[in-house]
């Protein structure tokens, strides 16, 4: 079953034509990756779903709804996560504040958000022994996972996960795509955006390849591993 | 209770803290009249200070003119007794009042604009307060003032000790509001109001919410002003007020609860250079504390604060050990 679908989207920013009628769509519990090269338009796409920018035409729909332009704040209650790019976290708060600050459309339910933070910190046991540590002192990899963790404490339907391996050293990231494949596996629908083309496209059910704003190609993550355009131009064989 | 206080203040700081106090009330059995005007001031710039920083230390919106607030609370006291016959909690209310009025147009500003342009807002309406302060005579009592009524005069004494316990529970508040939910999303909002914003955050109404409760305790340290001062005047508004309350924070440490607490070693030191200095240097104090300021800046970039704060080194092994605890 369909559960995001995004339909030929235009997106405009700072007088150029970024998104160029884009289409694609993630079916309920699939992981579907977006590769592309620096500045095809993958993070845009991303916060133009997000509600962070304008879509100048073309729909983002979502659990059979139309979602698009509605203000970032009713995207995220409507259950779409997104992990932004570059470990964007609340540098000044501790690692709990800043999980809780993710738990914000269901505040009031104090169990709930409980509940959520205990499986989030099951996720990540070292979240749980430093919570009260300010998150600007935890390391690269440490700082990743409060921003996934974060992400699940909304408790989504659909995790938006923006370079999770930028700036990472290759062991950890090693140890996120495991973590983001073993959410995936107990049923959380995620859409990845990658530039490290092979390991992502490695995990994924399906894959699209974005190139100056257009989707180019699409298929499962094995056949466009085996892509020769793919492998010339993303993996450099 | 006790795990009440454990989590606000540290052992360490709660001990700090009570001979802190006691300091604080023996300054009155000193019956030095300068001194315990000096330490009223002090105090008030305490209030102002957490004000100040709950608005912008804690929630990024940079007040330039928080005198607006404080002023707006002695016109409301002096105002609401001398001409409108309120009673004393009555005019302090009207000031309360009027204050919510500013930070609403504040607030809404704030909402709708941010940064630079939120503080050319800000000006445009101090501005507009201040020309009215001195204008409009039959309303303002203009450069002259309204008196208080002489009944309400209160002794130095009395006056300390209520500027004591202002100044405490404003410090109390503002930790209790950095502790609370309210003020996770107050600090979300000043590092990062897109990022806040996509995790649902309503920032719109956390502005507007940190706007109001600011002026509101800055409403209390201007009503208690003009029981100070027995009588208003425009200066209250003035640009050098808000200047202090902007030192008095950034000299102690923007952000923290003792940061205005630090701080008023400013206001102190201001205080002292003026009256040892004979009246035709007074305004040359200026020069020595601009110095004073500098030195601040160049030495402790971070506030007073950051000589209390702990150690690097402590952070490193704490890095170290989380490091073997992923891998």
């Amino acid at each position: 079953m369909m559960l995001m679908s995004v339909e030929n989207m235009n997106v405009h920013l700072g007088g150029l034509h970024i998104i160029q009628g884009v289409d694609f769509h993630v079916n309920e519990g699939e992981l579907v990756v977006i590769v592309g090269a620096n500045g095809a338009g993958k993070s845009t796409t991303v916060r133009t779903i997000s509600g962070l920018n304008p879509c100048a035409s073309g729909k983002v729909m979502f659990e059979d709804a139309e979602v698009t332009n509605m203000s970032a704040a009713d995207i995220a209650g409507k259950g779409i996560s997104m992990v932004p790019e570059g470990r964007q976290l609340f540098p000044e708060l501790t690692a709990k504040e800043n999980l809780l600050m993710g738990a914000f459309h269901y505040r009031k339910n104090r169990k709930l958000v409980q509940e959520q933070l205990e499986t989030v910190y099951n996720m990540f046991p070292v979240l749980k022994k430093y919570e009260g540590r300010i998150a600007s002192t935890f390391s690269g990899g440490e700082q990743q996972m409060i921003t996934i963790g974060r992400g699940l404490m909304s408790r989504p339907k659909i995790m938006m996960i923006d370079e999770l391996s930028l700036g990472l050293a290759p062991i950890v990231i090693e140890s996120l795509f495991k973590v983001i494949k073993e959410l995936n596996a107990t049923g959380m629908s995620i859409l990845l955006i990658e530039q490290n083309a092979r390991q992502a496209l490695k995990i994924a059910d399906r894959g699209y390849v974005m190139e100056n704003g257009v989707i180019t190609m699409e298929g499962t993550g094995m056949e466009l591993l085996n892509n020769e355009h793919v492998k010339s131009a993303y993996l450099g064989l | 209770m006790k795990g009440i206080i454990q989590k606000y203040f540290s052992t360490k700081r709660l001990i700090l803290l009570i001979i802190a106090m006691a300091i604080l009330i023996f300054i009155p059995a000193l019956e030095n009249r300068r001194l315990l005007n000096i330490a009223i001031i002090a105090l008030m710039y305490v209030t102002l200070g957490e004000s100040w920083n709950l608005l912008s230390g804690m929630s990024g919106l940079f007040s330039i003119n928080h005198a607006l607030f404080f002023g707006l609370g002695t016109y409301g006291v002096t105002f609401g007794l001398n001409k409108l016959g309120f009673s004393v909690l009555g005019s302090i209310l009207l000031g309360l009042a009027m204050n919510l009025v500013a930070a609403t147009i504040v607030g809404y500003i704030g909402t709708k604009l941010s940064g630079l342009y939120f503080t050319m807002a800000f000006i445009g309406l101090w501005q507009t307060v201040y020309t009215f302060s001195y204008q409009f005579f039959s309303i303002t009592g203009g450069s002259l003032g309204l008196s208080m009524p002489r009944e309400l005069l209160l002794s130095k004494r009395t006056l300390y000790f209520i500027a004591l316990i202002m100044a405490i529970a404003s410090m109390i508040f503002y930790q209790f509001i950095r502790r609370s939910r309210l003020g996770t999303n107050f600090v979300a909002l000043k590092e990062n109001p897109d990022l806040a914003n996509a995790l649902g955050s309503n920032i719109r109404g956390y502005r507007f919410l940190s706007t109001i409760i600011s002026a509101c305790m800055a409403s209390f340290a201007g009503s208690f002003y003009a029981f100070y001062m027995m009588t208003n005047n425009p200066e209250v508004f003035s640009g050098i007020i808000s200047l202090k309350i902007i030192m008095v924070v950034i000299v102690g440490g923007m952000g923290h609860v003792f940061g205005p607490l630090l701080g008023i070693s400013f206001v102190i030191m201001d205080e002292l250079i003026r009256g040892m200095m004979p009246s035709q240097f007074a305004p040359f104090s200026v020069i020595i504390y601009g110095f004073a300021l500098i030195i601040m800046a160049m030495v402790k970039p971070e506030g007073l604060i950051s000589i209390f704060k702990k150690k690097p080194k402590d952070n490193g092994v704490a890095a170290k050990q989380s490091k073997k605890a992923t891998a």
